[in-house]
């Protein structure tokens, strides 16, 4: 869980100071390689502490599942590849199998393992255990033919898909490794993809093996906005702009009218591409002034379909005189053969878009729709020019997150990442959430010389340890209440026809007499300007209590949050990612309008209605959980039914 | 007071062990202020690692991570969490409530849930 570690940091800090004490003394050795002053190449300093702080949690603190929150372009490769040489020359742990989301992740730490050269580059293997290296040899799934390929080298690399259960090389390489690997790590790359339920179920068989499994991931969201949902579960922010960015976009769904048709009809579109060739006009500036002309600043186009990337390209071959000038990636051109390597070996546009920094590449642009927005590592990204809206944390980070990498490295030198947003696509979450300096009203033709750049946000350091805050030990065991779920059972079923198995819960409408109401905290309001409240926890009595009177805006307003928060919580159960939650919650919202609100919209419905369906939710949430896998096949039979 | 701030950093927290606190939310950044000044308050964070097992209303097993963790100048503990309006019946809000007020209790601490009228 992110930031777990925050109550071990005292102890932490004594334990480096101590000199690592009750550590493996293989490990102390290993350390004192690592950190070793007078060394060619160093790890980073905040490197060298996520290897510290993941050898403190496996050794001291017993941990053998981690997950490390590194920022983008943190170098999370390095920290890998660490960890490994230190699990291979001090925990003898022989295989090590990284797992990735997908492709260009896959290559991209092929490139780094491929010859161990990361290892040699660090120096990981400390003198005396150099030998190790050997054991550390690189097989990619998919490659060498065979399975038995995991046997002969110490690093196994693969995609996910590589395992999924539903074909025949999937169960073959998981069996696999279930089989005949016993002594293994895990390294599950851009963790924040985990909720997939692909993903979750084969993490699960593998961990029966794991003797240590650590994600990475530089983002703490995770993809199916579970940490991110207090997003748009808190008034004083962003949650009513969410929830009403959702009604906006099924509204204009509804006519025909998307979000992005501000930016992607041929006109904004060309509008936009010249402004975002301005801002690339002027990174060159900046590069051969500041940079010494020493890289080529590259613009990055992102779209929201294929159709979109292609238009882009279009636009930007024939109108600015870009032909050959721009790199199509998308799913269907990914593979697609551009040209030839040095050694006359085909190169695909995936492989060009690796390369599309240097001089020797022809682009000067790269238009992608998903397919770059993680594991794609070109710092020459100078300009980002989004022609789709993001609604996920996620991906919004990820994308500006390629433009935010250094090329002017061991200097202290501000850099520049331009992106080029339209006010139609509502971004100014992400903005705040990136603290990004934003320019409005920009002209095609406008130049903005030097930029003043934002403060840098400063670390969070522990400087007062005398006010940490321990935590008492609980009285007796720690445990969960469980008997919730005692009964679940643990089989799904596929429901094609769900529409008709929803169209078959029933709700009581019966008026239910209160005689009794128990109390479940004591509010405290102050009465100045704060409008502050404090709920404590109240004494064990029991009294009777009026309910507050609400108006009908208020109770369709709680029951959208509340039937959103559902949505999410219900695909999150299934393994689903929320970028289901506006049809998920079209769907309970349906369900609550035929069953409560005689088939009208929650506007026309009574207060009385209202009030039944927000008493009703837990009912309706429980439901819709209570047949494994109906909540799946609402997703995947979303046109019949 | 009218606060529209969102994610940003309080600096220089004096009774917090660490030189900013981050804060996500105004009303985050209200209760910092409201615990710096409040004299029965010796110490608080934000950055306090502390997670809270509980189950969801359709029976899954969660962790939930409070916003802060308090210290009383009588050495007494608390934990605070600061909760939208609209959100105070979730289900899932009382689970998380009831969850929390055991781990405390377990502990001889106190959960104080925090709101704001309209």
């Amino acid at each position: 869980m992110f930031n777990a570690f925050r109550q071990y940091e005292k102890e932490y800090i004594d334990w480096i100071q101590g000199g690592y004490p009750e550590t493996n003394i293989f490990t102390q050795d290993f350390i004192a390689n690592l950190l070793e002053q007078d060394r060619k190449n160093r790890l980073w300093k905040h490197q060298e502490e996520a290897f510290l702080r993941t050898v403190y949690s496996y050794e001291i603190l017993g941990r053998k599942n981690l997950l490390l929150n590194i920022v983008t372009g943190g170098g999370k490769t390095a920290i890998i590849a660490a960890v490994i040489a230190w699990l291979r020359s001090c925990h003898n742990i022989q295989s090590f199998l990284i797992m990735v989301p997908n492709l260009i992740v896959r290559d991209r730490l092929e490139t780094d393992f491929k010859d161990k050269s990361v290892f040699r580059r660090f120096k990981l293997f400390p003198p005396g255990q150099e030998h190790l290296i050997n054991t550390v040899d690189l097989h990619t799934l998919g490659e060498r033919g065979g399975p038995q390929g995991m046997l002969e080298s110490g690093i196994i690399l693969g995609n996910i898909q590589q395992f999924y259960q539903h074909h025949i090389t999937g169960q073959r390489n998981l069996a696999y490794i279930k089989r005949y690997i016993d002594n293994l790590a895990i390294f599950n790359d851009e963790a924040h993809n985990t909720p997939a339920d692909e993903y979750t179920n084969i993490l699960a068989h593998l961990s029966e093996k794991a003797k240590f499994r650590l994600d990475t991931t530089a983002t703490p969201d995770r993809a199916d906005g579970h940490r991110s949902s207090r997003g748009y579960t808190n008034t004083d922010s962003g949650e009513k702009r969410t929830i009403d960015e959702m009604d906006e976009e099924f509204e204009k769904i509804e006519r025909g009218l998307t979000a992005t048709q501000w930016v992607t009809d041929y006109d904004p579109m060309k509008k936009q591409i010249a402004v975002a060739l301005n801002r690339l006009e002027e990174q060159r500036r900046r590069a051969k002034a500041v940079g010494e002309n020493k890289y080529k600043p590259i613009l990055f186009v992102v779209a929201i379909c294929i159709k979109d990337a292609e238009r882009a390209v279009k636009v930007l071959e024939d109108d600015f005189d870009l032909k050959g000038k721009v790199l199509l990636v998308t799913e269907d051109s990914a593979d697609t053969v551009v040209g030839k390597k040095a050694n006359g070996q085909p190169l695909t546009a995936r492989e060009a878009a690796k390369e599309i920094g240097s001089f020797n590449s022809p682009y000067e642009a790269v238009v992608s729709v998903l397919m770059l927005r993680e594991g794609w590592d070109v710092p020459e990204v100078s300009a980002i020019l989004l022609l789709r809206k993001f609604s996920s944390p996620v991906y919004g980070q990820q994308v500006i997150g390629r433009g935010l990498r250094r090329n002017l490295r061991g200097t202290d030198e501000p850099e520049i990442c331009a992106v080029i947003d339209h006010p139609k696509l509502k971004h100014d979450w992400l903005w705040e959430l990136v603290r990004a300096k934003v320019r409005s009203d920009v002209g095609q033709a406008e130049l903005f010389g030097d930029e003043d750049l934002p403060p840098k946000r400063k670390p969070q350091i522990l400087i007062r340890p005398e006010n940490l805050i321990d935590i008492p030990n609980p009285e007796g065991e720690e445990d969960v209440d469980l008997s919730d779920i005692e009964a679940m059972e643990d089989t799904t079923t596929d429901y094609p026809n769900w529409k008709g198995v929803i169209a078959g819960f029933s709700y009581d409408r019966s008026e239910i007499e209160i005689t009794r109401v128990n109390l479940s905290g004591i509010k405290g309001i102050a009465l100045d300007e704060t409008r502050r409240i404090e709920i404590h926890t109240p004494p064990e009595v029991t009294s009777s209590e009026g309910s507050d009177e609400e108006d009908n805006g208020n109770l369709i307003e709680k029951l959208k949050w509340n039937v959103l928060d559902m949505g999410i919580a219900l695909l999150y159960e299934a393994g689903i990612g929320s970028h289901e939650r506006g049809y998920m919650y079209n769907v309970i919202m349906d369900h609550i309008r035929d069953k409560m609100f005689n088939g009208e919209s929650a506007g026309f419905a009574s207060k009385e209605d209202l009030k039944l369906a927000l008493l009703k939710l837990p009912e309706i949430s429980r439901n819709f959980s209570s047949l494994p896998g109906l909540v799946e096949s609402i997703v995947r039979y979303r046109d019949v039914g | 007071m009218s606060v529209n701030t969102h994610y940003g950093d309080f600096e220089d927290p004096k009774k917090s062990p660490y030189s900013i606190e981050r804060y996500d939310y105004g009303w985050e950044l209200e209760h910092m202020r409201f615990l710096e000044k409040d004299k029965t308050v010796a110490k608080w964070t934000k950055n306090h690692g502390v997670e809270i097992p509980y189950v969801t209303e359709s029976g899954n097993i969660r962790k939930y991570r409070p916003d802060f963790l308090i210290e009383r100048s009588d050495g007494s503990k608390e934990i605070h969490e600061i909760k939208g309006r609209h959100l105070l019946e979730n289900p899932d809000t009382l689970r998380k409530r009831e969850a929390a007020t055991n781990w405390c209790k377990r502990r001889g601490m106190r959960f104080v849930l925090i709101s704001k009228e309209k």
